[in-house]
């Protein structure tokens, strides 16, 4: 009983600064429509800030100083990034607002890695709360009953900043019609700086009470996301109670999971996150319909339309692939089999975004289960290349099958935070799981039978296995059931009107891209002879969603161009600079910022020029 | 009527959803004081119009003075603080905020305004008094309307663009729109109003206009409308 009692006080401590971050996030969400990915880097900094400021000027400020200044000093990057970046993309495709905010993701880790280096940072304990005390015979820290305070008191200043003052009606009001509040002469540019203020404030303060408790470290930004992204999905997008009841709930089944069955706490919460979609899918206090779709209007098309030059580009970028070879060296033919298997990978997510309107933010969960697939099959069960070639996608779809069957049922931005949630899970589990998988060490030694094991070989049986399924997924989205994948993209109702199951559909394309990113996972692993759990990271699902980006078209050469120039342009990256994530964060930023619209909307301009010209 | 004594005056206004375009040069002018009815079938311009004047259109061309003062292209918050309120036919309650919060976005103390404030909405509109802290989902549509209304007052407007507002209301709560009407007039407030009904339109107008696909084909006394067959056709005698 005593024992029940202590846990779940340390678990409610762990909420206090769960819900900070995931309060922050509903907020800015509910005024801005947007998805802040770097609303876990904004807690990531608010950690390392408070840190060096406790250190270095504590004498001055002190610890409770040091929280503070760092918490105003994030607000204020929270207000510039919204004058700077987000100002810009309201009316961008949200796909495009995802992936700016992710590669502010890149840049902000970039900077903190370059400011304060790759090691984890200690912070020093609050001055008076650095004991324990007893309470029913256990030991309980006296800083988490800190946190709990502050927890209820920022809940308690949330509510009435949102119900006592101006300010917070105007943003309750802007939360449900922007427009009708700029109508009543609102200045509604002042008012999302400020919102962004207050939400990267939250997360800034989020991240420097954790100070005692944990390590500033550069992976906080995707641990505390992910966790945010279950919190807010569980709880309800936009609910501040949902928040902080589904906080609560997160922080005490870790709590007590890491105790009852330790390294299963990511099961259990994945478990809870997948009946709260089924049970009630706007989360436990959100309102249904606060995510319907826009007025059974079509969403704006992400891809150029493919005329007849990308047609014509599909068998001769093929074409060129085939006689590759006899140009290019030993190294190019390595680098070419890459290719090809990053042209399946972006060609399965091209299926599911273009084809579906399926914003997958966790591609990397298939290819990397399918790497996995094939690298536990050679490693725990002696297989040959070809068995394990096969057991790749069947490993990839089993995931697929899974995690999209609930991914499906929630439409754009919701599916974009579970998709990730689903693969940074898969991640940790290749990581947490040293037994089956090796963890950080991977699995070494996968290489291709002997037959195989010339590049050129395999590079010709990757070419004609991986060029086969993307000409068959080219195939299906031609085929009635790509017909019907599209209808339920553009108009769900009417679809589902004229009698197509649109969930059911939209799963079996899921599915289907999850088995055809396995594939390339297969071939992937033996194409490097291992396997690293980084294979799984949001890293590469981002490649794979820049891949089909840069395509920029609606047709699968478009992929296929991606994979090749991205390919290529990031090992050059690669090779000449160790700030590659900076480069690489900020030319999806650029790209997004130039082209608001993305490249449909350049075609688009240029063709409406063309028609007044 | 030189452009300094129109409230309102649009000059050749067009105005695009998308590629769609939906008015086609509209001139009109409303005189300070006045309220001009907008009579006009569905899809015939009257909305566009008025989101037009409001900034919320997604691409129009042409000029809209207000107060002699070009205000076309401007965003939606500018021109509602030289004066101009909108109340849209869908009302655009904000359903999760009480009556009072709902008042308290629309307060705006205004130069020129006409003192409205919290006490003199709930004088105009009783009813709204004794729902203050009700939510606004819970309200009933001539609930709604009156409060739409009573929003846009709070900002202390001078020119009221109202759309369709006893649309769908019962015969009492018409009677009660009317009444606003009357009172906006008889405070100074020029009124640009939207209406398919005629009657309702005779009983507040002091002038109307007629829109047909975008373009204005009449512009005159309400009385100049009964002889006219042409424009009979796009009016429900109400």
């Amino acid at each position: 009983m005593s024992f029940i009692a202590v846990q779940a006080l340390t678990g409610l401590a762990g909420a206090a600064s769960l819900f900070l971050v995931a309060a922050g996030l509903t907020i800015v969400f509910g005024v801005t429509r947007i998805v802040n990915f770097a609303h876990g880097s904004l807690y990531m900094l608010g950690a390392y800030v408070a840190v060096t400021l406790a250190r270095d000027w504590g004498g001055a400020i002190g610890f409770w100083g040091a929280v503070a200044a760092a918490a105003l000093a994030v607000g204020a990057l929270g207000a510039l990034v919204e004058i700077v970046l987000l100002r810009r993309i309201y009316k961008s495709p949200e796909l495009f607002q995802l992936l700016a905010t992710f590669g502010l993701v890149l840049v902000i880790q970039d900077i903190t890695r370059a400011v304060w280096g790759a090691e984890n940072l200690l912070g020093p304990r609050a001055p008076g709360l650095d004991g324990a005390f007893a309470l029913l015979g256990h030991q309980v820290p006296e800083y988490d009953l800190a946190m709990i305070a502050i927890g209820s008191a920022v809940l308690g200043g949330l509510w009435l900043l949102f119900h006592r003052t101006r300010f917070g009606v105007l943003v309750r009001a802007a939360t449900e019609d922007r427009e009708m509040v700029a109508l009543l002469g609102v200045d509604q540019r002042l008012l999302f700086t400020a919102v962004l203020f207050l939400g990267a404030a939250l997360a800034g303060l989020g991240g420097a009470l954790q100070m005692p408790r944990q390590a500033a470290s550069l992976d906080l930004d995707l641990l505390i996301i992910v966790e945010a992204f279950v919190v807010v999905v569980v709880g309800g997008m936009g609910s501040i109670a949902g928040a902080a009841l589904a906080a609560i709930l997160v922080a005490e089944i870790h709590a007590f999971g890491i105790v009852l069955v330790p390294k299963s706490t990511l099961v259990l919460i994945f478990l809870v996150m997948a009946a709260t979609l089924v049970l009630r899918p706007a989360g436990l206090l959100g309102r249904a319909g606060a995510e319907s779709e826009e007025g059974g209007r079509a969403p704006p098309p992400i891809l150029r339309a493919a005329h007849g030059k990308a047609r014509l580009a599909w068998p001769l970028l093929a074409l060129a692939m085939a006689v590759a070879p006899v140009v290019i060296g030993e190294w190019g033919v390595v680098l070419a089999t890459e290719i090809v298997v990053y042209a399946l990978l972006a060609a399965s997510l091209h299926f599911i975004l273009w084809g579906g309107g399926l914003v997958s933010f966790g591609h990397a969960a298939y290819f990397g289960l399918g790497a996995y697939g094939a690298a536990l099959a050679v490693k725990h069960l002696g297989a040959g290349m070809t068995p394990a070639l096969a057991l790749a996608p069947l490993a990839a779809t089993l995931g697929a099958a899974v995690y999209g069957w609930f991914a499906v049922r929630r439409a754009g931005i919701y599916m974009a935070m579970l998709t990730l949630a689903f693969a940074q899970m898969t991640w940790s589990a290749a990581f947490q799981w040293v037994r089956m998988t090796g963890g950080d060490n991977g699995i070494l030694g996968v290489w291709p039978d002997a037959w195989a094991a010339d590049p050129l070989v395999f590079y010709y049986l990757a070419l004609v296995v991986c060029g086969a399924t993307i000409w068959g997924l080219q195939r299906v989205v031609h085929a009635p059931f790509g017909h019907a994948l599209r209808a339920g993209r553009d108009l769900a109702l009417r679809a589902e009107a004229l009698g197509i199951d649109v969930l059911r559909v939209r799963w079996l394309a899921f599915t289907l891209a999850g088995a055809a990113a396995g594939v390339a996972g297969g071939f992937f692993a033996f194409a490097k002879g291992s396997v690293f759990p980084n294979i799984l990271h949001v890293g590469t699902s981002l490649d794979a969603l820049v891949m089909v980006l840069m395509g920029g078209v609606e047709h699968l050469a478009g992929p296929l161009a991606g994979a090749l120039s991205y390919t290529g342009l990031a090992a050059e990256l690669a090779r000449r600079t160790a700030h590659w994530q900076l480069i690489l964060g900020g030319l999806v930023i650029v790209l997004v910022l130039v082209l608001p619209r993305g490249l449909a909307g350049l075609a688009a301009r240029a063709e409406r020029m063309e028609g007044e010209a | 009527m030189s452009e300094g004594d129109s409230a309102l005056r649009l000059e050749a206004l067009e105005a695009w959803y998308g590629l769609a375009r939906v008015l086609f040069g509209v001139d009109l002018a409303l005189a300070r004081g006045t309220v001009k009815v907008l009579l006009g079938r569905n899809g015939a311009g009257k909305t566009s119009t008025l989101k037009a004047v409001a900034g919320i259109m997604p691409r129009i061309a042409g000029r809209v003075l207000v107060d002699g003062r070009d205000v076309a292209g401007q965003a939606a918050h500018r021109i509602a603080r030289v004066g101009v309120g909108l109340v849209p036919e869908t009302r655009r309650i904000f359903r999760g905020l009480t009556v009072r919060e709902n008042l308290e976005v629309g307060r705006r103390a205004a130069s020129a305004g006409g003192g409205w404030d919290e006490a003199r909405v709930f004088a105009l509109f009783p009813a709204l008094e004794t729902l203050a802290s009700r939510r606004g989902g819970q309200l009933s549509g001539g609930e709604q309307q009156m409060l739409a209304i009573g929003r846009t007052l709070m900002g202390n407007p001078w020119l009221v663009l109202l759309d369709e507002p006893a649309e769908g209301l019962a015969p009492l709560v018409v009677n009660q729109m009317a009444e606003a009407i009357r009172a906006l007039k008889g405070a100074g407030t020029t009124v640009l109003l939207a209406e398919q009904n005629l009657a309702f339109a005779g009983r507040v107008a002091d002038g109307a206009a007629v829109i047909e696909r975008g373009r204005i084909v009449y512009d005159g006394p309400l009385a100049g409308l009964a002889g006219r067959a042409d424009l009979a056709g796009p009016l429900a005698p109400g």
